[in-house]
């Protein structure tokens, strides 16, 4: 147990949650009894929602019995409701037989989808979710119905993972829509999706999407758990519920993979892996993830496979780039000159000569600079986006090499790998060796390449035992499997590719049989 | 968890842990000096032996599955003489570990850092040992199988590198068996053959551990045959590139012969691939020993190893520097005292000792559990 448990163990949640719509609101003291009596219930109903302006509650009259429908104005298409409530209880009013809540849903509702609440908790519930809700006078439920809600972002192309070729979609807020794009895409009874709600104040719907034939048992019973012992306030974005549900919390690597991809996400549910959706995020999680995931992106499958492989191994090396190149140049410059080639160590003395600092302190400062310039570029308002760009090139890039307080080499270095820590297709894991970066300098700094080195091999080891719902962080690579590796550092073409990964213990481990190689048709007749 | 996903030692990291071991430091030192340019054919032969050896360690861990070299000799010798004789091995495990650090850290001093304080690399080194270790014996599996590649074709390019630098002289291997057997059979007795190959005992600590210990006999025995023949082209290369001459004088021939590669006007200097070898080799080595010694002191105290990690861990770091005053003293007592006083009787003497008493505890066991039956 480590150090950081103990002094949250208080903080750990005692009682085991599984929250079902009825035990929604019990730690709100919001009490559960629905009364057959109309007044009643509107008296409740008004002392929970106050002075909420949007909260409606409009009475009717249905088949001659007091109604009230209540719902919130901003979260329905009041025009809707108008059509399919008021104006049915309009005409309805002229009949005078006594009807009960279900002969009413029949007779005026035939085309609304419905669900009938039970018990107040309910009835606040769908009342938030958007539906309208029918209380009559003398019922023992009430009945809710779902009139369409407002309009949602459209789905667009996805603006943080791009690609050439491919599918264009992205997911959008809204997690009906989101579990649609990925149904359309696997037409599979077998595809489930089961749904619980997080968040104490937000009561946020989270899903986990699988498919029940391929997905191992032991991990999905440990995604199911993990989810529901996750006690937190508000969920506002899947990075909420990802914090609670990593294996180890002290790691800069990511341990759950996010995109916002419906083609990725599907690839991923195929292999045998867990997707969790959580309404209003785009970014949908899918666990067990592991190292070499995020070193892939889905257009890797729809080029070919030479060119993905090729564009597999920049990555990695990029990745490599972006982690040690300034410590190189740091431990270089100052412990090893001697293994520098003569011609490039001359040029680089003589273009530090000038300068006042130390290689550590030049490349902090550079480093700095742009971390600075990067998070200016990512949060500044769209239209002065000109001007970050150009103080950043201009002033502190050549300017700062004219005024000799750092030299030419270490600009080059410092933009190459900016920009090699931009090649990795998932944003949360090129973030992660930003700061590995700035210790590996410190290291370099202390103990030159002995001290990379020493950093580097800690930096595996915390790898290697790094695991993702028990799955070890590194496979296939440690613990090595063969058979796996035709989609680690190369990509082999699909037909090659008839097992899904082993590491994930999947029910059903092989993908297709015979080997599909295509091959031009034989001739006949030889000649 | 699932049994299922908790993984132990698998047979491709064993024999990944058996060749770092037996190349990492090996390699880089040079040995066999005493049979000058037959030194090849010397460790040729050692391999040999060497692979008879590990056999015989294997027929031990046979006879009680799944028992350490510890609970053996609690088992054969009794609790109290066992315990003692098990407390001499956790002596000599750490004090090997210690030596292993002060090769490399011995490295650092003359070849990078001539100004930086000894005992500075050898707490770097040993604070991401103990890291491994508190880890547990998975990792250091799992962080063999990543380093792997780099280690093989490391090696491997040196040899390449050199050849086609020009560098290598044939000529230097020459004459063959010049003297007899006699230089051969004393470079192989008692050097060659306890270093490196005898401290394989360290692995009895470990094989216990795999998940199919059954087929881990033949395993380990192909995995020394390949060490073997790695250290065999390392030394041909120290050889045939450094001369006889240079190379006995050299404390690190490989080291030596690397700084020959001169490749595209570009590839020159590759010092740090070298170090690269060594120091992982020398991690994995320190590692296996000092887990050895860990789990000895499990045995005996019967307590969970991890909290001692550390502070022995620091305890070795210490030694490493205090076991002797220079580097020639550490040289000449790792050739003149510890192969004789030391590695003989660990690595054979005692376990051929309890060999008998073993066979003949196990049978009496197994006619009491038969009778039993019956």
């Amino acid at each position: 147990m480590s150090l950081f448990d103990i002094l949250f163990k208080r903080h750990k949640n005692k009682q085991g949650n599984k929250k079902t719509e009825e035990e929604l609101f019990e730690q709100d003291e919001i009490s559960k009894q629905y009364f057959t009596n109309l007044k009643k219930n509107k008296n409740q109903l008004k002392n929970l929602f106050q002075d909420t302006f949007d909260f409606n509650i409009d009475s009717i009259k249905i088949a001659d019995q007091e109604a009230c429908v209540c719902y919130l104005g901003t979260m329905l298409d009041k025009d809707a409701l108008t059509n399919k409530v008021l104006n049915a209880a309009k005409s309805s009013s002229k009949q005078s037989l006594l009807m009960d809540i279900e002969e009413i849903r029949d007779t005026y509702f035939p085309t609304c989808a419905f669900e009938y609440a039970d018990n107040f908790h309910k009835v606040v519930w769908q009342v938030l979710n958007g539906y309208a809700v029918i209380m009559v006078d003398g019922q023992k439920k009430a009945l809710a119905l779902e009139i369409g809600n407002k309009e949602h972002r459209a789905i667009m192309e996805p603006s943080t993972q791009t690609i050439i070729r491919g599918p264009k979609e992205s997911f959008v807020e809204n997690i009906n829509t989101n579990i649609s794009l990925v149904r359309r895409r696997i037409k599979n009874p077998r595809l489930t999706f089961e749904s619980m709600i997080i968040g104490r104040d937000t009561k946020t719907t989270v899903a986990i999407g699988y498919i029940g034939n391929i997905m191992n048992e032991d991990i999905l019973n440990e995604v199911r758990n993990r989810l529901k012992k996750v006690d937190i306030g508000g969920v506002l974005d899947s990075g909420n519920i990802e914090e609670f549900i990593k294996d180890k919390s002290f790691t800069p690597f990511p341990l759950t993979f996010n995109t916002e991809r419906p083609d990725s996400i599907c690839g991923h549910i195929l292999e045998g892996k867990a997707a969790i959706f959580v309404d209003g995020s785009p970014f949908v999680l899918t666990v067990p993830s592991v190292l070499t995931d995020f070193f892939q992106s889905s257009e890797d499958y729809y080029q070919p496979f030479l060119m993905s492989s090729f564009i597999r191994a920049i990555r990695y090396i990029s990745f490599m780039v972006a982690l040690v190149l300034p410590s190189l140049y740091v431990a270089l410059s100052t412990f090893h000159q001697e293994l520098m080639p003569t011609q490039l160590l001359v040029s680089i003395q003589a273009q530090r000569e000038g300068v006042p600092f130390p290689a550590v302190i030049e490349i902090f400062i550079m480093e700095l600079t742009f971390e600075v310039l990067r998070e200016a570029g990512v949060r500044m308002p769209r239209a002065v986006g000109q001007t970050v760009s150009i103080v950043g090139a201009l002033v502190i890039g050549q300017a700062a090499v004219e005024a000799g307080l750092v030299s030419n080499v270490l600009v080059i270095v410092v933009a190459f790998t900016a920009i090699a820590s931009f090649v990795s297709p998932i944003y949360n894991f090129s973030i992660s060796t930003r700061l590995l970066r700035f210790i590996l300098i410190l290291c370099a700094a202390v103990y030159g390449l002995y001290g990379v080195l020493l950093f580097l091999i800690v930096m595996v080891i915390h790898l290697v035992s790094l695991r993702s719902f028990g799955v070890p962080y590194l496979a296939p690579i440690a613990p090595f499997k063969l058979e796996d590796q035709g989609d680690v550092f190369v990509r082999l073409p699909l037909w090659t590719n008839r097992t899904r990964p082993t590491y994930l213990y999947t029910k059903s481990p092989i993908k297709k049989e015979g080997s599909g190689k295509p091959s031009p048709p034989m001739q006949k007749g030889g000649g | 968890m699932n049994p299922k996903l908790v993984e132990k030692l698998s047979l491709w990291q064993l024999a990944i842990l058996i060749f770092i071991f037996e190349v990492g430091s090996v390699a880089v030192v040079g040995v066999g000096q005493e049979a000058k340019q037959d030194a090849w054919i010397a460790i040729a032969l050692a391999t040999g032996i060497g692979i008879g050896l590990i056999a015989f360690y294997m027929f031990l861990l046979s006879k009680l599955p799944g028992k350490n070299l510890f609970e053996i000799l609690v088992f054969c010798l009794g609790k109290w003489v066992g315990k003692f004789i098990g407390a001499l091995y956790v002596l000599y495990f750490f004090y090997i570990a210690s030596r292993v650090l002060r090769d490399f850290c011995e490295l650092i001093i003359t070849v990078i850092f001539k100004r930086t304080p000894i005992e500075t690399i050898a707490i770097t080194m040993m604070l991401v040992i103990v890291y491994m270790l508190y880890l547990g014996l998975e990792v250091l599996g799992r962080t063999s199988e990543v380093f792997i590649p780099y280690v093989f074709s490391f090696i491997i390019f040196i040899g390449l590198g050199t050849l086609f630098s020009g560098e290598m002289e044939f000529k230097n291997l020459q004459p063959i068996l010049a003297d007899g057997i006699g230089p051969i059979a004393k470079a192989i007795f008692p050097q060659l053959l306890t270093f490196p190959f005898g401290e394989m005992i360290a692995f009895m600590m470990i094989i216990p551990y795999l998940t199919k210990f059954k087929k881990a006999g033949k395993v380990s025995i192909a995995a020394v045959a390949i060490s073997g023949l790695m250290i065999i082209y390392a030394s041909v290369i120290q050889i045939t590139t450094l001369g006889l001459n240079m190379w006995e004088r050299s404390s690190f021939p490989l080291l030596s012969a690397a700084r020959e590669i001169s490749l595209l006007a570009f590839i020159e200097r590759v010092d740090l691939i070298i170090v690269f070898i060594v120091m992982y080799g020398i991690i994995v080595k320190v590692s296996v020993f000092f887990y050895g010694g860990l789990k000895g002191i499990e045995v005996i105290i019967n307590k969970p190893y991890r909290t001692l990690v550390f502070p022995l861990g620091m305890v070795i770091s210490y030694f490493s520097i205090q076991i002797s005053d220079t580097f020639a003293e550490h040289i000449e007592e790792g050739i003149m005292v510890i192969p004789m006083f030391l590695h003989l009787p660990f690595q054979l003497f005692i376990p051929a000792l309890i060999t008998p008493i073993l066979i003949w505890k196990v049978k009496k066991q197994q006619r009491r559990t038969d009778n039993e039956s019956v």
